[in-house]
C-alpha cells in the first residue's frame, strides 16, 4: 500500500477527493499490524567504559561474598558472636550443681504424679468415689504403708478424711523404680498443704523389696494396719540436704572458699 | 549499519496478520487464564500477608493456614499467572521473529488446558493438605509445593507448548537472529533443564533431604532468573525498537548482557539456605550470583533505555511502552536491591525477613509482570483485531500497579531490615524483630489491596477483549490526555493513522 | 517436498532434536547420579551402626523384661472388679441415697439404674 511518508499531505482535503471508507478499507481489518514498524538491525555501540567499570566493581563484591564461603565445610565460620558453645575437649562431663533434696525429689515426683492425676486430680483433690490425697493421713502417715498402697493398690473399704470409700485402686508398681517411688512419695507428702518427711532412695528400695516379697494383689486396710504400719527403714533424708540431681544421693558439701 | 525505519509493505503486513491469526486461540487463552490466576494469587497474597501480622484472620478456615496460603500464593503467582503469561509471550514473539505461522495451535491450546488443570490440582493439594484425603497432599518441599507427579505433567505440557517455537526457530529464513530470539531460545531450553534436574533430585533420587531442600531452593531461584527474566527481556528487546522505530542501542551490550545472565543466572537460589547444614560454598555461590545479577540488569537497562531515549512521547502515550519501560527500570532497581540484600551484610537481615520476600515480589511482579503487561497490551489488539476499550482502565491499571508494587517493596525492605536487625540481636527475644516489622506488615497487606484493584481493571479489560468486545478502529488506544483532539489531526486528514503512529 | 530452509523433513528433525536435547538433561542426571552417591562409609553411617545396635539391644532387653502377664493382669483385674461393681437393673444402688421426704403419692419411685 502507499508509503505513509508520501501520502501524509498536510493540506486539508477540502474538495472531498478522498473516500473515507475506501481509505480505511485499505487498512483491512488489521490496522494494528499495518502501523507496526519493522524491527531492524541493531546499533553497534561499544560496551561503555562506565558499564565495564561498574560490572567490575559488582564482580569484586560478588567475589567477596563467594570468598566468605571459601571455608567450604567450615562450621566455625558460621558462628555468631555471643553464642557460647563449649568445645568438646573430651574431658570429664561438666559438673551439675546439687540442690536440696525436697526440691529435686518433688520436681521429679510431680512428673511421676501426672499418671496419678487422672484419678486423684491435679491438686490431689480426688473425685467421686476416689479419695483425696491432700490432707490425707494415709499419705502423711507411715511411709511403708503408703509405699504398699502405691505399689499394690488398695481394695475394700477405706476411710480417708472421715469419708468412707469402697473402691479399687489399681496397682501402680509395674515399672516403678526406687527413684520414681521415692520422688512421688516425697511429692505427695509435701504438696497441697501436706507436710511430712522426705523419702530417700534407700527407703524406696526397701519398700520395693517388701512389695516384691509380699506378692501380687491389692492390699486391704486390715493388712496395712497389721503388717505395714511403720516407717521404712533407712537413714532419714532431711529436706534441705543437698543431693546430686542425677543420682539423688546426698553429696558432701565442699568447704566454701 | 542501522537502516532507517520504514513502514510495513503489504507482504509484511500479510505475513504478520497470518501469524497473528494462527496464534490467536492459544495466546488469548494463556493471557486470559493467566489474568484470572493473577487475581486469585493477589487475593491469596493479601491473606498470606495478613496472616503474618494478624494470625487470627480467617483462622476458622483450615485451608487458609499461614503455611498453606503462603505456598499457594507463590505457586499461583508463579505457575498460574507468570508461566502462562510467559507462554503467551514466548510463542507469539518467536513466531513473529521467525516469521513463521504456528501450525500446532490446537496442541498448544490442549497443553495449556492441561497446564491449568495441573496447577489447579497442585493448588488444591497445597490448600487441602490433610483435609482432603490422600490424593490431595502437598509435597511439603519449600519452593516445589506441588506433589511430585504434577511436576512431570507441567514439564510435558511445557514441552508441548514450546517445542513448536523451537522448530520455528530452526526453520526460520536465513538472516538476522534478533536479540529477543537469543533470550527466548535460552528460556525454552533452561526451563526444562531446571525442571528435570530439580524433579529428579528432589522427588526421584534417594539422597540427603538437606540437599533436596537446597535443590528446591535453587529451582525457585532459577525459575525466575532463567525463565521469567529472559522472557521479559525478550519482550522488552522486541517492543522497544518496535514501538519507537529505532534500532536497539548496542548489539555488543546486548551480547554482554545475555551472556552475563547465562553465566550468573544458574547459580542463584541457594542463598536462602545460608547457614544450613549443606556445604557452605553453595549458599555463598547463590549469594554471589544474586549480587552479580546487577551486571545483566545494568547492561539491559542501559541498552533498552538508550534505545528509547528521546522518545518520551512514545513512553507516555503507548501503554505497552509505558509498562515495558517501567519494567526495565525496575529491573535495574531489582539488580541494585539484590546487590544490597545479598552481600555479606545484607543477607543477615534479608534471609529470614520481609526483605527477601520484597525482593522476590519486585522480581516477579515488578520486572516480569510489568513487562508481561506491556507485551499483552501490544499483542492482544493484534490477535483480536480490536483496540483496547478504555484509556482509563489502562491508566488505573498502570498507576495502581506501580503504587502497590512500590509500597510492597518499600515496606517489605525497610520493615525487613528492621526485623532482621531485631532478630540478629542475640540479647533480645525473637519477638523483637517481629514487633518491629508488624506495622510494615500492615502496609504490605494494604498494598496488596491496591494490586488487587489494579488487576481487577486489567482482568475486566482483558476479558472484554477476549469476548471480542474491543473497539473496531484503526486508531490505537493511546494514553493521551486530550480527548477532544480528533485522531485524524486538527485539519481532519483521513489518510493518516493518527497524530501518533504507535 | 521443496528444499527451501523450511520443509517438513527439517521440521520433523527439529522436533526430535529438541525432544532428544531435553531428554539428554534427564539422562545426564541419571548417569551422573551413581557417581555422586558413592560407596563411601561416612562417619554418620558408622555411628549409625553402633547406635542402631545399641538401640536394638536395649529394645530386646526391654521386651524380655516386660512382664506382659503382669500387665495383662494389672489391666484386666481392676477392670473386671469395676465391671462387677456395675449395678444391674433392678438391684439396689451402691451408695444408699439420702432418705427423701415422704414421696408424693402420684410420684413414681426413681427407677434403679
Amino acid at each position: 500500500m502507499s508509503d505513509q511518508q508520501s501520502s501524509a499531505d498536510p493540506r486539508p482535503d477540502l474538495d472531498d477527493k478522498i473516500n473515507v471508507a475506501d481509505a480505511h478499507a485499505s487498512l483491512g481489518d488489521t490496522p494494528a499490524v499495518n502501523r507496526e514498524k519493522r524491527v531492524t538491525e541493531n546499533g553497534m555501540e561499544p560496551v561503555s567504559l562506565g558499564l565495564i567499570l561498574l560490572s567490575g566493581f559488582v564482580m569484586l563484591v560478588g567475589g567477596a561474598v563467594l570468598g566468605k564461603g571459601g571455608g567450604f565445610f567450615d562450621y566455625d565460620e558460621l558462628y555468631l558472636d555471643g553464642m557460647v558453645r563449649a568445645p568438646d575437649t573430651g574431658g570429664p562431663p561438666p559438673v551439675i550443681l546439687p540442690a536440696p533434696a525436697l526440691a529435686l525429689l518433688s520436681k521429679e515426683g510431680a512428673k511421676v504424679y501426672s499418671k496419678c492425676a487422672g484419678c486423684h486430680g491435679a491438686g490431689g483433690a480426688g473425685g467421686s468415689g476416689i479419695p483425696p490425697l491432700a490432707g490425707s493421713d494415709w499419705v502423711t502417715g507411715p511411709t511403708e504403708q503408703l509405699s504398699q498402697i502405691i505399689y499394690h493398690g488398695v481394695t475394700g473399704p477405706i476411710e480417708v478424711g472421715g469419708v468412707a470409700y469402697n473402691g479399687v485402686m489399681p496397682a501402680q508398681g509395674l515399672g516403678l523404680g526406687k527413684k520414681e517411688l521415692a520422688a512421688v512419695m516425697t511429692y505427695i507428702r509435701n504438696d497441697w498443704g501436706n507436710k511430712a518427711s522426705v523419702v530417700s532412695l534407700e527407703q524406696a528400695a526397701k519398700a520395693l523389696e517388701i512389695a516384691n516379697a509380699r506378692g501380687d494383689g491389692a492390699v486391704t486396710v486390715e493388712e496395712l494396719k497389721k503388717n505395714h504400719d511403720k516407717d521404712l527403714e533407712g537413714a532419714e533424708l532431711l529436706p534441705e540436704t543437698l543431693i546430686d540431681p542425677i543420682t539423688f544421693e546426698p553429696v558432701e558439701v565442699q568447704a566454701a572458699k | 549499519m542501522a537502516e532507517t525505519t520504514s513502514n510495513a509493505d503489504s507482504l509484511d503486513v500479510d505475513l504478520r496478520a497470518t501469524i497473528d491469526r494462527s496464534l490467536r486461540h492459544p495466546v488469548m487463552f494463556f493471557f486470559s487464564s493467566g489474568a484470572v490466576w493473577l487475581a486469585l494469587s493477589i487475593v491469596l497474597g493479601l491473606i498470606a500477608s495478613a496472616k503474618k501480622h494478624a494470625p487470627d484472620f480467617l483462622s476458622c478456615f483450615s485451608f487458609l493456614d499461614a503455611g498453606k496460603v503462603d505456598a499457594a500464593h507463590m505457586s499461583t503467582l508463579t505457575y498460574g499467572w507468570g508461566a502462562q503469561a510467559a507462554f503467551g509471550m514466548l510463542i507469539w514473539l518467536m513466531a513473529r521473529l521467525s516469521r513463521k505461522e504456528c501450525t500446532a495451535s490446537g496442541i498448544i491450546l490442549v497443553a495449556g488446558h492441561i497446564w491449568n488443570a495441573a496447577v489447579a490440582y497442585g493448588v488444591l493439594c497445597i490448600m487441602g493438605s490433610g483435609s482432603l484425603g490422600p490424593w490431595f497432599e502437598s509435597s511439603g518441599v519449600a519452593g516445589m509445593e506441588f506433589p511430585g507427579g504434577v511436576w512431570v505433567v507441567l514439564l510435558v505440557s511445557f514441552i508441548m507448548i514450546s517445542i513448536w517455537s523451537l522448530i520455528q526457530f530452526q526453520v526460520r529464513d536465513a538472516g538476522h537472529v534478533y536479540v529477543s530470539q537469543w533470550y527466548l531460545l535460552a528460556a525454552m531450553l533452561w526451563l526444562p533443564w531446571i525442571m528435570v534436574t530439580a524433579w529428579l533430585f528432589v522427588f526421584v533420587f534417594d539422597g540427603s533431604p538437606l540437599m533436596a531442600t537446597g535443590i528446591a531452593s535453587w529451582f525457585k531461584g532459577t525459575v525466575f532468573a532463567l525463565f521469567f527474566l529472559p522472557v521479559a527481556l525478550a519482550s522488552a528487546y522486541y517492543l522497544a525498537p518496535k514501538v519507537t522505530g529505532r534500532p536497539v542501542y548496542s548489539y555488543n551490550i546486548a551480547l554482554f548482557g545475555f551472556w552475563s545472565l547465562a553465566v550468573i543466572g544458574p547459580w542463584v537460589g541457594m542463598q536462602k539456605l545460608a547457614g544450613a547444614p549443606i556445604p557452605q560454598f553453595l549458599p555463598a555461590a547463590g549469594a554471589a550470583a544474586m549480587v552479580m545479577i546487577l551486571i545483566p540488569a545494568l547492561s539491559v537497562g542501559v541498552n533498552i533505555l538508550r534505545t528509547v531515549q528521546g522518545h518520551g512521547k512514545a513512553i507516555a502515550l503507548s501503554p505497552s511502552m509505558r509498562f515495558t519501560a517501567s519494567g526495565i527500570v525496575l529491573f535495574v532497581g531489582y539488580g541494585v536491591l539484590s546487590f544490597a540484600l545479598n552481600n555479606n551484610i545484607g543477607l543477615k537481615v534479608s534471609q529470614f525477613s520481609y526483605a527477601g520476600y520484597g525482593l522476590d515480589i519486585l522480581g516477579l511482579y515488578g520486572v516480569f509482570s510489568l513487562c508481561a503487561f506491556g507485551a499483552i497490551y501490544f499483542i492482544v489488539p493484534r490477535i483480536t483485531r480490536r483496540e483496547w476499550l478504555s484509556r482509563r482502565f489502562i491508566r488505573w491499571h498502570f498507576y495502581l500497579s506501580l503504587y502497590g508494587l512500590a509500597s510492597i517493596v518499600i515496606c517489605a525492605v525497610v520493615g525487613g531490615v528492621f526485623q532482621g536487625q531485631g532478630t540478629e540481636d542475640l540479647t533480645q527475644p525473637f519477638l523483637t524483630g517481629a514487633r518491629r516489622a508488624a506495622a510494615y506488615g500492615w502496609g504490605i497487606t494494604f498494598a496488596w489491596g491496591f494490586l488487587l484493584l489494579a488487576n481487577l481493571f486489567f482482568c475486566l479489560h482483558l476479558l472484554l477483549m477476549w469476548a471480542r468486545l474491543g473497539r473496531r478502529s484503526s486508531h490505537p488506544t493511546l494514553l493521551n490526555k486530550h480527548h477532544a483532539e480528533s485522531p485524524h489531526g486538527p485539519e481532519g486528514e483521513v489518510d493518516n493513522y493518527g497524530s501518533a503512529t504507535i | 517436498m521443496d528444499h527451501t530452509r523450511d520443509n517438513p523433513l527439517k521440521r520433523f528433525a527439529a522436533f526430535w532434536i529438541a525432544a532428544l536435547l531435553i531428554a539428554s538433561f534427564a539422562i545426564a542426571c541419571v548417569i551422573l547420579r551413581p557417581m555422586t552417591h558413592g560407596d563411601v562409609t561416612t562417619i554418620y553411617d558408622m555411628k549409625a551402626e553402633a547406635r542402631i545396635e545399641l538401640v536394638s539391644e536395649a529394645r530386646a532387653a526391654q521386651e524380655a523384661a516386660l512382664n506382659t502377664a503382669g500387665l495383662e493382669k494389672a489391666i484386666t483385674e481392676p477392670s473386671d472388679n469395676l465391671h462387677k461393681q456395675v449395678p444391674t437393673p433392678g438391684s439396689k444402688p451402691l451408695v444408699a441415697p439420702a432418705p427423701a421426704e415422704t414421696p408424693k403419692e402420684d410420684e413414681k419411685p426413681a427407677p434403679a439404674e
